[in-house]
């Protein structure tokens, strides 16, 4: 089942209402420069499935926070479909199965954590010891046991995304979106994250989160998406995405030229990494004859292996071969 | 809506602005009321307004005054009964002048209930100009709205939460008098509670305003600032409807003739016509402070139309603008 569909949609900030741009002659293509106008997100379509964690990567301005509000109906599109379990976004029974930790989250901080959950437990129309009880347990799983009776204003930042998890995760939402869920913690706190969304994964909920942490996304997630400039450049299974390519690492005892002459047909290309040679062979099938021609010119060989690439690798050739440069929407 | 509004009345009860603004309003009111007394309040005696003021209200025939067309001299305003109800007067008391039994009560009675209105009016800008803004300012706003609330539930949560308060501040101000005065000597009134509690549409017409204000900005900061530039401009407005307003009821009883003469259709356009030309306020006076309403003014119920189409036009305003705001 589909819970969250995308459908060529587009976000223009600025963008005048729908009346005012037919009567004006504004058109969703025409540039935007010179108009105090900025296009977010560009024609974007993808699907989130349930159950799965969903990564959705892309440098800052890149319109990830854009995506999840207007998933959310706190932003709307200029135009193209938006369905969230086959909803409109803003409908109140779609809500009630949503969890949102926004970015950089803040709260009544006249409150404390206890207070805000009850306030926030009420909205889904949670009361009572069964409210209580989530409390505790939403409480104990980001770890602010003991800091739940102090006001929000003497959190620190941590803490505040840490409450902000907790409200998200307070109603057994289906659907979790987590807006730079990492960002503001410490290295146990990003462990906990991960460790909840596996979490979550168990239980059956699905997960929609973006960032520009690329290790949360490799560690946790299903899928991914890399966005640039609101507009979508990659989206597959992560290791489809670091799917290895026709590079081997061979390691030697040492790492001599007749080595590399011996290669010389099967390779385009082969580079020395202390005692380890990273051939680029023509074809992936000639990884065996490779290894042979190797044993042939007496190499000692300790280990093979292909070489894969991170995320990181693929992420910054996807967003730098989009423009030859990074940055933020313009 | 419920838990919206129950969660913004005990989150500005919670805030300490709150009760300085109110134990601030009562003792400044207290004080200043108390050394405006002696002359002032003689004065203030005669019809809520002054000696003037008793005067101007005379001359349009009220109580047991036939108004022969001569201004009433100091004397026989004197001699007047007062209506039941001008929070100057009293006939049970023996006429104008001689409800205030100290300077006190009157200062209470006097400066008490008008800077009530003012305070509460200033208050109730207070507390719901910040209501959405506030929500944007500290980013929680999209958290609110990711939870199973329509937008329609945040705002009306807001305006009622607002308003609860508003009440709370304003019932408040008018309890503390009362037992200021009953404890200066003055009889008790049931009825200055009541002024207390209906008086309290003003601030809260003032409170939805300052809201409606607040749901095409970001920053509360910005909403103080344009409620300062349209209280400006408001006086300059009131002024200008105060002399139409006068010169109008030079001719006669304008509602009354509307009423009475006019075909439906006519009477509609005339009563929007005229909806400009009313001051709000001074009908809101008039009316909910329980004081005697001119019979050459207007009929109670149309200053009660006016009032529920303020709120109605601000209340659909605001709702309308939340509704399809959008929150980058």
């Amino acid at each position: 089942m589909v819970v969250v569909e995308v459908e060529n949609l587009t976000k223009i900030y600025g963008y005048p209402p729908m009346l005012w741009a037919k009567l004006f002659g504004y058109t969703l293509d025409m540039p935007m420069k010179g108009h105090k106008m900025v296009r977010a997100i560009d024609n974007l379509t993808l699907s989130v499935q349930e159950g799965e964690v969903f990564g959705l990567l892309g440098p800052n301005g890149s319109g990830k926070t854009t995506l999840v509000k207007l998933i959310l109906d706190i932003n709307r599109p200029t135009s193209g479909r938006i369905s969230v379990f086959g909803r409109r976004p803003g409908n109140k029974r779609v809500h009630r199965e949503v969890g949102y930790l926004p970015e950089q989250p803040y709260f009544y901080d006249n409150m404390n954590a206890v207070e805000l959950l009850q306030f926030y437990g009420g909205l889904y129309r949670m009361d009572g010891d069964g409210l209580r009880s989530r409390i505790r347990e939403a409480l104990g799983l980001v770890g602010l046991i003991g800091s739940e009776h102090r006001r929000l204003r003497s959190y620190s930042k941590g803490m505040l995304q840490r409450i902000g998890l907790a409200q998200a995760l307070l109603s057994h939402p289906k659907l979790v979106l987590l807006d730079e869920p990492s960002t503001g913690l410490d290295p146990v706190g990003r462990k906990q994250v991960k460790d909840i969304i596996a979490r979550l994964r168990v239980e059956g909920s699905t997960v929609f989160f973006n960032t520009h942490i690329l290790s949360d996304v490799e560690d946790v997630a299903d899928r991914v998406a890399i966005i640039h400039r609101g507009k979508l450049l990659k989206i597959g299974k992560v290791s489809e995405m670091t799917i290895s390519t026709n590079r081997i690492i061979v390691q030697l005892r040492k790492v001599e030229e007749k080595y590399i002459t011996a290669l010389a047909d099967l390779a385009s290309k082969c580079e020395v990494d202390g005692d380890s040679l990273v051939v680029h062979l023509t074809k992936a099938d000639d990884v065996p004859e490779a290894i042979r021609q190797l044993v042939y010119a007496g190499a000692d060989i300790f280990d093979v292996r292909y070489y894969r690439e991170t995320l990181e690798d693929v992420f910054v050739r996807e967003v730098m071969g989009e423009d030859g440069q990074g940055g933020v929407n313009k | 809506m419920i838990m919206m509004s129950r969660h913004t009345f005990a989150s500005i009860l919670r805030t300490r602005i709150f009760w300085v603004m109110l134990i601030f309003s009562i003792v400044l009111i207290s004080v200043i009321g108390y050394f405006l007394t002696s002359e002032m309040i003689k004065g203030a005696a005669y019809g809520g307004l002054g000696f003037e003021g008793g005067r101007h209200h005379h001359e349009r025939g009220v109580g047991n005054y036939e108004y022969s067309g001569n201004k009433p001299s100091r004397e026989e305003v004197d001699k007047m009964e007062m209506p039941i109800g001008d929070l100057g007067c009293d006939p049970e008391m023996g006429g104008a002048g001689k409800m205030f039994n100290t300077p006190f009560v009157a200062a209470i009675q006097y400066f008490g209930f008008i800077g009530m209105a003012f305070f509460s009016n200033l208050a109730a800008i207070f507390i719901m100009m910040g209501l959405l803004p506030g929500e944007l300012e500290r980013r929680s706003i999209y958290t609110l709205l990711s939870k199973p609330l329509s937008r329609s539930d945040v705002f009306f949560g807001k305006l009622f939460g607002g308003w609860g308060a508003v009440i709370v501040f304003n019932f408040a101000l008018g309890l503390m008098l009362t037992i200021f005065m009953f404890l200066a000597g003055a009889p008790f009134k049931p009825k200055f509670l009541l002024v207390a509690l209906v008086s309290t549409l003003s601030p809260m017409l003032f409170g939805t305003i300052a809201l409606v204000l607040g749901t095409f900005l970001r920053a509360t900061a910005v909403g103080f600032f344009t409620f300062i530039l349209l209280v400006f401009s408001a006086d300059w407005g009131s002024m200008a409807i105060y002399v139409v307003g006068h010169e109008l009821l030079k001719w006669e009883n304008l509602t009354d003739f509307i009423l009475k003469y006019l075909p439906p259709l006519a009477k509609i356009k005339v009563l929007v016509g005229a909806f400009i030309n009313y001051n709000l306020f001074t009908n809101l006076t008039d009316l909910f402070q329980s004081m005697d309403i001119y019979k050459v003014y207007t009929k109670w119920w149309l200053n009660a139309l006016f009032v529920a189409a303020y709120f109605l036009v601000l209340i659909v305003a605001g709702w309308g603008i939340f509704r399809r705001k959008e929150f980058n």
